[in-house]
């Protein structure tokens, strides 16, 4: 998820100190002053730990004001998280990399009635982002082909390709990309990162055909094909956003393509920075896995904050369900809503109910630590 | 009544101003204004960021923010980061990567924020007469094609020490990695399997010094000369350090730069920010990083350090060439780099060959002859990046009135400990007593060179000398120079690196490095100890 950053509030101290000074000074009624000083005192506060680039959005922290709230969130990584003497100590919630931090947060705090207790509000599945040129010459490879308009990574073939030490200098007419190196797809390392990671098992998925979840090991030569899909590549990035920064800045010579989240490909494309190259291709691995963001609650509030932010609860709160696609993730909620935002943005994302790729479930957590392990 | 609604408004009025007040001063992503309250961050950063100095000053009025800069080599300030030393006494650094940093598990952790600010890859500089009888100034050159000159004896570089420079670190690794030719990253096994054409390679390096700085000013010093033993046609280096040699006026010949074609390892100077400094610093951080990623600064980096810029929106401008640089992967584990860079020390470099002239003259007795053989101890058995290197050939003449007869050990390439330790016993032998006579120690060290090159011309020669006092018996300095004169080019550039203490003239042994092509190294305030690791550091 997203990189750390320090604890970051939309207001300052001494507005808040002047205000409660004015208060009391004036014996005015809260209500007056809300009107025009922010904070509201009346705002509850919903203490978050670890951080996510949507609780940054400036039109959800309205939207979350309106609703009564306001995230304060913190430094700290997942494993930064769990290894706090209490992670629940002050916090209504935690925000994890993915399903397995989450757990591995909710095994360090003690039970207290239904908490703690994780929520999928959105979800996001892995694409590529990549150039056109390269495109073409994975289509020409054979390891790319166009559903419904969508170009679609075939992992097996991708394999394949990299068992056998294909280069792009091999591809037949490529006389464009000259470039010394195998043809690698470029991903975050499965060791520190939950995209990697999940790269790993969507690897795992295709060798062992659909029988991972199952328990069942890897095969040595087929783990050894799993593995140099990584170790090809040499030191890769430790977290997703990074690398996604990289291939902006560092051009198709240095990054021909590389696996991040479908919403932050979205946003980085047409959000607020803007900083993808216009003609930025999205790609859809086949098999893919949709990574659910996870998180966290440890108290009431934090169930709340869920609820509000989940598409069909009682409590969902449209307005922020709607900044989620707008953002670029999926959520529960008619999918039509987030195709047309897409649409009307002309990013051709694929259409999850026309399944033109098999999306597999994540594999069971025992069966995912165990691959990592292998990997590392 | 009226009072009070009066009193209202002056303070909800008061209030908006604090409010509006505070919004403008907190910092804002894509906001122009960059200014913030002083403060002044303390940076742990690589030698080459001098050349930010400019810069830096004219950032610290847009932004308050001033850089306090302790320098350091990359790899070191990497090392000190991950151990934790770093905490509490600086807020930040600035390598020229976290490459190295990131290959420990908890590197990235000792980091919170990081910013790529500018970006060099290393590549080749090529004297232009050779660059064109080489026929390298007209068409795409591969490494490959680099070593088959080298095999052929058409081409000789110099190159700083990979355990000490991040520009020789990274020329290691894309050497190791484009020869090998596999186009993935390097591993441990591949080491092996390149080793013979590995060694070829850097049978071609005629130069070594121990950082990048030192590289481009004994270049200057030995261009198209011969340094160390054999011919000097150019430089693995950062493309930065190259663009400013050309532009320095330094150069009798300008440097073609050459774009290895199976590709180049780019570093990205990332200014990083510490999870352990306090709140304000890492304010005052983020507000500068903005500032530097702007494109008006972008452009003036670029101009002023050569390097390329990081942002898209800012081209690299037509002196950066036009070539395609395609990106090597990097090796994904330290364990490879050190393989990689032990096999470089251990058998594909040249190996070293010193001469120790050593003064064991009657001012020497008691406590300088003690402080003389416990620095030569340490040298042999001191480990660390400056002990005497595997395979590395060394002559000690000892010498008063006359010189001694010289005694040379040669340390194998693996298991050196049985000759270091006879090189200990003999340095534990000395005996001071007698008159001075530098000029004729110094004769007889080239002498050994000159017999010691016949058979094993393959090495990097250097001299050192320690003395403690003026030449006062046998030939003078003057006599020393025709002698010197004499002697063949390749002999005459193996260099003296004089080491002062006690009453040492100090004129005398300035004009004896300038002669030679060495440095002078004043070992009076220092213990000798240090002097002698500083020696190795520039041999």
């Amino acid at each position: 998820m997203s990189r750390v950053r320090f604890r970051r509030t939309s207001t300052s101290v001494v507005a808040l100190a002047a205000a409660v000074i004015l208060a009391a000074a004036l014996d005015v009624s809260a209500v007056a002053v809300r009107r025009v000083v922010d904070p509201d005192p009346s705002t509850v506060v919903v203490e978050v730990a670890g951080s996510s680039d949507f609780f940054d959005d400036s039109a959800v922290v309205s939207e979350l004001q309106k609703d009564g709230y306001r995230i304060d969130q913190s430094d700290l990584g997942s494993y930064q998280i769990a290894n706090e003497p209490d992670p629940a100590a002050g916090n209504a919630l935690a925000n994890a990399d993915g399903k397995s931090a989450a757990l591995y947060i909710e095994s360090k705090v003690p039970k207290q009635g239904n908490f703690p207790e994780t929520g999928n509000p959105y979800s996001s599945p892995l694409v590529i982002v990549t150039h056109p040129q390269i495109v073409s010459l994975l289509v020409t490879a054979g390891i790319v082909k166009y559903t419904n308009g969508i170009p679609i990574f075939d992992v097996a073939t991708y394999l394949n390709a990299v068992t056998s030490g294909e280069e792009w200098a091999d591809i037949k007419g490529n006389k464009t990309f000259l470039s010394p190196n195998r043809i690698m797809l470029t991903t975050t390392d499965p060791m520190y990162s939950n995209s990697g990671a999940t790269f790993a098992a969507i690897l795992a998925d295709t060798l062992n055909a659909g029988t991972l979840g199952r328990g069942q090991p890897l095969s040595d030569p087929d783990f050894q094909s799993l593995d140099e899909c990584f170790t090809i590549q040499g030191a890769m990035e430790q977290h997703t956003p990074d690398l996604l920064r990289k291939f902006a800045a560092d051009g198709m010579n240095a990054y021909p393509m590389a696996l991040v989240y479908e919403s932050s490909a979205i946003s980085a494309k047409f959000g607020r920075s803007g900083t993808l190259p216009a003609d930025t291709v999205l790609m859809y691995p086949n098999p893919d896995i949709v990574s659910d963001t996870t998180l966290v609650a440890f108290n009431a509030l934090g169930e709340h904050i869920i609820n509000l932010l989940s598409a069909g609860t009682p409590s969902s709160d449209p307005s922020l369900v709607g900044l989620e696609e707008q953002d670029g993730f999926r959520t529960s909620s008619d999918s039509q809503t987030f195709m047309g935002y897409m649409a009307s943005r002309h990013v051709p994302v694929i259409n999850l109910d026309q399944a033109p790729v098999t999306f597999v479930r994540p594999p069971d957590e025992s069966a995912y630590q165990a691959l990592i392990k292998r990997i590392g | 009544m009226m009072r009070k609604s009066l009193t209202l408004l002056a303070v909800l009025g008061l209030l908006a101003g604090v409010a509006l007040a505070a919004c403008t001063g907190s910092p804002q992503t894509g906001t122009q204004s960059f200014a913030g309250p002083p403060y002044t961050l303390r940076v742990l950063a690589s030698n080459e960021l001098a050349d930010l100095r400019p810069l830096l000053t004219q950032a610290a009025k847009a932004t308050g923010v001033t850089v306090d800069m302790t320098f350091t080599d990359s790899l070191h300030g990497s090392d000190q980061v991950v151990a934790g030393e770093a905490n509490g006494h600086y807020d930040a650094d600035w390598f020229a990567t976290n490459r190295y940093l990131a290959m420990n598990p908890k590197g990235l952790s000792q980091l919170d924020d990081v910013t790529a600010t500018m970006s060099s890859p290393v590549i080749l500089g090529v004297r232009a007469s050779v660059a064109h009888a080489l026929g390298w100034d007209s068409k795409p050159v591969t490494w490959q094609d680099i070593l088959t000159a080298i095999v052929a004896h058409r081409f000789a570089f110099g190159m700083a020490d990979p355990d000490g420079s991040n520009s020789g670190l990274t020329g290691l690794v894309s050497v190791a990695t484009a020869i090998t030719g596999r186009g993935a990253a390097l591993t441990g096994q591949e080491i092996t399997q390149a080793a013979p054409q590995l060694a070829q390679f850097f049978a071609g390096q005629s130069l070594k010094v121990s950082s990048t700085e030192a590289l481009t000013s004994t270049y200057v010093r030995d261009q198209g000369g011969q340094a160390q033993g054999d011919q000097l046609d150019g430089l693995i280096d950062y493309e930065s350090a190259l663009l400013e040699l050309n532009a320095s006026h330094q150069l009798r010949e300008p440097l073609a730069l050459v774009y290895p074609s199976d590709g180049v390892v780019t570093s990205d100077y990332t200014f990083s920010e510490l999870t352990s400094a306090p709140r304000a610093a890492k304010n005052a951080y983020r507000r500068l990083a903005a500032y530097l990623l702007t494109p008006d600064v972008q452009r003036q980096i670029m101009q002023q350090t050569r390097r390329r810029p990081i942002i898209p929106q800012v081209r690299p401008d037509v002196g950066f060439g036009r070539q395609q640089l395609f990106e090597l992967p990097f090796p994904g584990t330290a364990v490879v780099i050190d393989d990689l860079e032990s096999a470089y020390y251990r058998t594909l470099r040249r190996p070293a060959r010193t001469v120790y002239v050593l003064d064991t003259s009657g001012s020497m007795a008691n406590a300088p002859i003690n402080e003389l053989k416990s620095a030569l101890v340490t040298l042999i058995d001191g480990g660390g990046d400056t002990a005497i290197e595997p395979r590395e050939q060394v002559t000690m003449v000892p010498f008063n009135a006359t010189p001694a007869a010289p005694a040379t050990f040669t340390v194998p390439a693996s298991d050196p400990q049985p000759v270091l330790d006879q090189i200990v016993t003999f340095a534990g032998n000395l005996k001071a007593q007698g008159r001075t006579a530098i000029y004729d120690a110094l004769v007889t060290a080239y002498q050994v060179v000159e017999s010691e090159s016949a058979g094993d011309p393959n090495r990097i020669t250097t001299i050192v000398l320690l003395t403690d006092g003026e030449n006062n018996t046998g030939d003078n300095l003057a006599v020393f120079q025709k002698f010197y004169n004499g002697l063949s080019p390749a002999i005459q550039s193996v260099p003296v690196f004089p080491i002062l203490f006690g009453s040492a003239n100090t004129l005398q042994m300035g004009q004896l490095a300038q002669l030679t092509g060495g440095t002078v190294f004043d070992g009076r305030h220092l213990p000798l100890a240090t002097v002698f690791q500083l020696v190795r550091g520039d041999q």
